[in-house]
């Protein structure tokens, strides 16, 4: 059986948005000398110009006249079309996201700090154009029929064997040298970096490599190295208890489902003891087809929706529904994420399987599996690929704790299922000129909201962690929820993304 | 002392040729007050020119003391005094300052530039006209700064063309006694102009221009008596040839 | 020496009597920062894109999600409308009402039917009734995509096309358009603001019968023309620094980063800009006297002269077109200033080789144009257009 790897990594995801956009430009194949070149281009999804580029590097740095590895990026120019203040450059989430691929939506999302500054978007070694590690989902896996936890050692295998390049080269400290040196070629001394999820890592790595290259810093739902990525079930559950805790304090969803939790845990009941099978229309194409409920499927379709405010909305009725024994809302979520999420699943994996789950001992796992959520599904998953995903030793220093002296903004989201407050307070104390904001009613990334977005800026500018005005977080809506199948609707906070994304209306933004 | 000699001149333009000086020559001595007669377009405007260094003679070559225009026409200026035909001032500037501006061009300073400044206004009897400016002055005070500005630096050689057009007995009257006073002094005054009686009265040597060409040179008395005429307006038309100039 | 001294004192002492030449002179830099700062304050309103709106509601206790995703957008209730804005928007009565039922319609699946009333004549409702359609618009796209999606739909089957733009254009922004014009006002600056007293002191001072006077003085012409250059240059000099301290003065008072642009002039840019500019200046002026010089009367002097300015105004515009600019306009005058002036505005590093290319090849242009005109005044032809 082939194996569906979206279905597989959403367990281990710290992902910080998804897309599926692919640069149009054409570059050269081969690029002999190591140097920069840059050319206006078109990014899917932007109508204006923007200026595109590889730079080669070592695939090794140890060896540097050896293989080379072409890293691909993106400048969103400034809006000013100045370069009199520093440029940002974003560290994409997975790990395994294509920063390059997120254009469109940094270049709308970030906006007001794309004003005045350029933006530099580098596809991290293993991702993207910078000599992709990716396993191929076969189009004969039926996302409705197939379970997650159906896959095959064999099928990991597979992909090990055809991925190219030295994997053990493809690790966080590599993706940060190149980082730096795109920085240099740049001709830039110095920039701020923004980090989102797993982009946080990113960050804390390169301001423990690079500390003079960093002028500031922002952590935005962090993944300290001191917390290995995939321990998500004691995360998840506050999450998601708050979510039900929202939904009763809300009059509207209280009446509605005043027995959610309850009716939750018949359906995690139900689907352990045996996946459920239904017949619906399939969702893109109207014929009948059969649709496959595991309760792995369900609690990690529950768990993605729980990333963003907006899909947050839905779970209420989601669980409602499928305590009915309708899953017709679930199938409309996973057609949604049918096309990929924008995940270079080799990239992912060669980094979480050698980087954070050697770091999670046993009673950790146990620790964590107690939980009233998704319990250990996650970890469990990821284990089994991990088993065969080929192995290297991050160097000694990669787990040092990082207390590098850099202006730095920690922002958290209260809601958050895998990145939760407590990571970004851990941070926060380890970093002596840091501020650790904590956003109320927001979820996974808090620049993901017009406010935290201004936040940002504001810390650009002036680069004082402690002197921002952080009042319109106040402002962010509580969460609302979906109470019936025809509506009452979310209030929508950019309601344009459902145009501009009619794919994900989920999980998008910033 | 000025000499013109030989002094041929054409103005070439695109429908015809004017021949403006045709082999003038005369010698203005100092200590004498010379006139030059002529009728308009005889060439007196360009003769004097071409003692000033504006125009280049096509043929032959004036001396001013001795120094020919065309090769040192700096040098030349520097012993030349001029009124010409056209004058303005600037209107900004006082008259002091106008008199001042071409006293220091000729490369006077300090006290002793002051000082001739000092002295041509009360010469020329415009001491109270000197911290006004020139704007709204009337023809004989305008006269009067160019005057002082031709005079302050006490050219040896002086040259005017048509000084007393438009000016009334008053300001002629002091023209002619400053003038006269040069001469005393042995300068050499040379001055154009289309009034007889007062050509008759101020000039030593009076010099009948006509068609480019020296017509008749001499005294006064001497031009009427070379016509045999008693009046020298009357000289003046005989020894031309015509009367067309007179006319006009 | 002295005589160039007094020319040059003459010079300046009449070009600073001359009220009018001076007013035309000042009036540039008086004019710029305020001209920069009514187009900035137009930029500002046109970036920031929403301004409240009061809307009569009836019925908003039956949609509140509705009225709160118009909320975000600014969109307000009549309600609370400030006392001072009261009037007008009592005046412009944009009405929306919303059906009792819309709460059970919305829960049935019934289309529900909002009543949006107002003068769709009046001019400035255009804006308001634009973002309150769309807000609608998008609030119910939403609650579709909701809906079929709820009901096991692939949602993307709702957009079977889509259209990827791409757009060839240069990228360019208010910010860029401001910088080129006040690179372009500069320039025209360095170029007008000497202007009435170069031809003043050329055409003019021919036409009031002193020229010839000057003319006819035992001093050289070259010296001439340096002390009427000098004064010119001098004016357009003080009138750009006086617009550059105006500049940085006013920009203060227009808070740029709401439409994304950048810049300052501080003491370093301000150094540099009149390093590009003095040599500008004295360009300008050689080119003024040729020209003025040349010219039949003062009247004459005056629109040809005035022709000149459209050279610094239009090249600027003509690089900006220019796709692969040759090196040559790089060092060449007036573009080489142009472009660097670009690299100031927007924060490059100043490219110094250039700077003194650009800036050598300008004098070197001026000093010949000097030469040339020192020359003319020695020529017949100006002493015979003097009668």
């Amino acid at each position: 059986m082939k194996i569906n790897w979206k279905a597989l990594f959403s367990a281990s995801l710290l992902i910080a948005l998804s897309s599926s956009a692919l640069s149009n430009s054409a570059f050269a194949e081969d690029i002999e000398q190591p140097q920069l070149l840059l050319e206006s281009c078109h990014i899917k999804g932007i109508r204006q110009q923007v200026q595109c580029g590889t730079y080669s590097t070592p695939e090794n740095y140890a060896k540097p006249n050896g293989a080379k590895v072409d890293i691909n990026f993106v400048v969103l120019p400034a809006i000013d079309n100045s370069q009199e203040k520093l440029p940002l450059m974003f560290l994409a989430g997975g790990p395994g996201q294509a920063a390059a691929e997120l254009s469109a939506q940094i270049y709308r999302g970030f906006n007001e700090i794309r004003k005045t500054r350029d933006l530099i978007l580098v596809d991290q070694r293993g991702t993207g154009k910078s000599n992709p590690l990716q396993c191929e989902d076969s189009l004969e896996v039926d996302p409705y029929i197939s379970l997650p936890e159906e896959f095959s050692i064999a099928d990991i295998e597979q992909c090990v064997a055809k991925l190219s390049g030295d994997l053990s080269q493809y690790n966080s400290e590599n993706a940060i040298r190149d980082f730096d040196a795109i920085r240099a070629a740049l001709g830039h001394k110095q920039i701020h970096i923004y980090g989102g999820s797993y982009g946080t890592r990113a960050g804390l790595v390169y301001m423990r490599m690079f500390p003079k290259s960093l002028k500031s810093v922002v952590l935005d739902s962090v993944g300290p190295i001191e917390v290995p990525i995939g321990l998500f079930g004691k995360s998840a559950e506050q999450s998601f208890k708050k979510l039900m805790s929202n939904c009763q304090n809300e009059k509207s969803c209280a009446a509605q489902y005043p027995a959610l939790l309850k009716e939750f845990n018949v359906v995690v009941e139900r689907l352990t003891q045996a996946p459920a099978s239904v017949e619906i229309a399939h969702p893109r194409l109207g014929t009948n087809t059969i649709f496959n409920i595991s309760n792995d499927k369900f609690i990690s379709s529950l768990q993605m929706q729980l990333y963003s405010m907006e899909t947050r909305g839905l779970v209420p009725l989601l669980i409602h529904q499928a305590y009915l024994g309708n899953y017709k809302p679930l199938a409309g979520l996973i057609a949604q994420n049918e096309g990929g999420m924008g995940i270079y699943v080799g990239l992912h994996f060669n980094i979480v399987c050698n980087e954070d789950l050697p770091r999670i001992s046993n009673e950790m796992k146990t620790a964590d599996a107690d939980n009233s959520f998704a319990k250990g599904m996650s970890l469990d998953m990821v284990a089994k690929v991990c088993s065969v995903w080929p192995k290297y030793q991050p160097s000694e220093a990669f787990y040092q704790t990082v207390d590098a002296d850099i202006p730095t903004l920690v922002m958290s989201g209260d809601l958050d299922p895998v990145t939760p407050v407590s990571n970004g307070e851990k941070s926060h104390e380890n970093l002596p000129n840091s501020h650790h904001i904590i956003s109320k009613n927001n979820a996974h990334i808090v620049a993901s909201t017009v406010c935290g977005i201004k936040i940002v800026n504001e810390f650009l500018e002036q680069q004082k962690p402690t002197e921002l005005d952080e009042s319109c977080l106040e402002e962010i809506p509580a969460e609302s929820f979906m109470v019936g199948l025809n509506g009452g609707a979310l209030p929508q906070k950019t309601p344009k993304a459902m145009l501009d994304m009619p794919t994900k209306p989920s999980k998008e933004k910033e | 002392m000025i000499e013109v000699n030989n002094l041929h001149k054409s103005f070439v333009s695109k429908k015809n040729t004017v021949k403006a000086l045709d082999g003038l020559s005369f010698t203005a001595k100092d200590g004498e007050i010379t006139g030059i007669l002529g009728p308009n377009g005889a060439g007196k405007t360009t003769c004097l020119r071409t003692l000033y260094g504006l125009l280049r003679a096509d043929e032959g070559y004036a001396t001013i003391d001795g120094i020919k225009v065309t090769e040192e026409p700096i040098k030349a200026r520097k012993l030349l005094g001029i009124f010409p035909d056209k004058f303005g001032l600037y209107e900004r500037l006082t008259a002091y300052e106008q008199i001042d501006y071409f006293a220091s061009i000729h490369g006077m300073k300090g006290a002793n530039k002051h000082a001739a400044i000092e002295q041509i206004l009360i010469d020329l009897e415009m001491t109270e006209l000197a911290h006004r400016k020139t704007v709204g002055f009337s023809q004989g005070q305008r006269m009067k700064v160019t005057l002082a500005q031709a005079l302050v630096h006490q050219p040896k050689n002086f040259v005017l063309d048509e000084p007393t057009r438009g000016l009334d007995v008053m300001s002629t009257r002091i023209l002619r006694n400053h003038l006269a006073k040069f001469k005393e002094k042995g300068h050499c005054i040379l001055f154009s102009s289309h009034v007889m009686q007062e050509v008759a009265a101020l000039c030593d040597r009076v010099i009948i221009v006509s068609n480019g060409k020296l017509a008749a040179q001499g005294t006064p008395q001497e031009l009427c008596d070379l016509a045999g005429e008693k009046q020298l307006e009357e000289a003046f038309v005989k020894l031309i040839g015509s009367d067309e100039g007179v006319a006009a | 020496m002295m005589q160039l001294k007094a020319l040059m004192v003459k010079e300046f002492k009449e070009a600073f009597r001359d009220r009018r030449a001076l007013m035309v002179a000042m009036s540039m830099a008086l004019l710029m920062p305020v001209m920069i700062m009514v187009m900035l304050k137009v930029a500002i309103k046109e970036a920031v894109d929403n301004p409240a709106v009061y809307v009569k509601y009836s019925g908003e206790q039956h949609a509140p999600k509705l009225i709160e995703a118009l909320k975000d957008e600014n969109i307000l209730s009549f309600s609370d409308v400030p006392k001072d804005e009261e009037r007008n928007w009592n005046e412009r009565n944009i009405e929306l009402t919303i059906p009792d039922t819309f709460a059970a319609d919305m829960a049935a699946g019934k289309p529900i039917e909002l009543t949006l009333r107002a003068d769709y004549n009046e001019k400035s409702l255009s804006t308001p009734i634009r973002r309150i359609k769309d807000v609608v618009n998008q609030h119910s796209l939403a609650i579709g995509y909701k809906r079929l999606l709820v009901r096991g739909v692939d949602i993307k089957l709702l957009q079977p096309i889509k259209l990827l733009e791409q757009d060839t254009a240069l990228p360019s922004s208010n910010a860029m358009m401001i910088t080129l014009i006040l690179g372009v006002y500069l320039m025209m600056a360095a170029f007008m603001s000497g202007l009435p007293v170069a031809i003043d002191s050329s055409a003019g001072e021919r036409e009031r019968n002193v020229l010839e006077m000057l003319l006819c003085q035992p001093v050289s012409t070259l010296k001439i023309v340096l002390a009427k250059l000098s004064c010119a240059s001098s004016i357009s000099i003080i009138s750009i620094i006086l617009m550059l301290v105006l500049t940085s003065i006013a920009m203060n008072f227009v808070d740029l980063t709401k439409i994304g642009a950048t810049f300052s002039i501080d003491a370093q840019t301000f150094v540099i800009l009149l390093l590009l500019l003095i040599p500008i200046c004295f360009l300008a002026a050689s080119l003024q006297l040729l020209f003025a010089f040349q010219a039949k009367s003062f009247k004459e002097a005056q629109s040809t002269v005035t022709m000149l300015i459209m050279a610094p105004s239009f090249i600027p515009f003509a690089l900006m077109m220019m796709d692969d600019k040759p090196a040559w306009v790089e060092w060449m005058p007036i573009s080489g200033q142009s472009l660097l002036m670009e690299d100031v505005f927007k924060g490059l590093p100043i490219d110094w080789n250039a700077l003194l290319f650009t800036s050598v090849a300008t004098i070197v242009l001026t000093v010949g144009l000097v030469l040339i005109l020192a020359k003319r005044l020695t020529s017949e032809k100006v002493v015979m257009s003097l009668s």
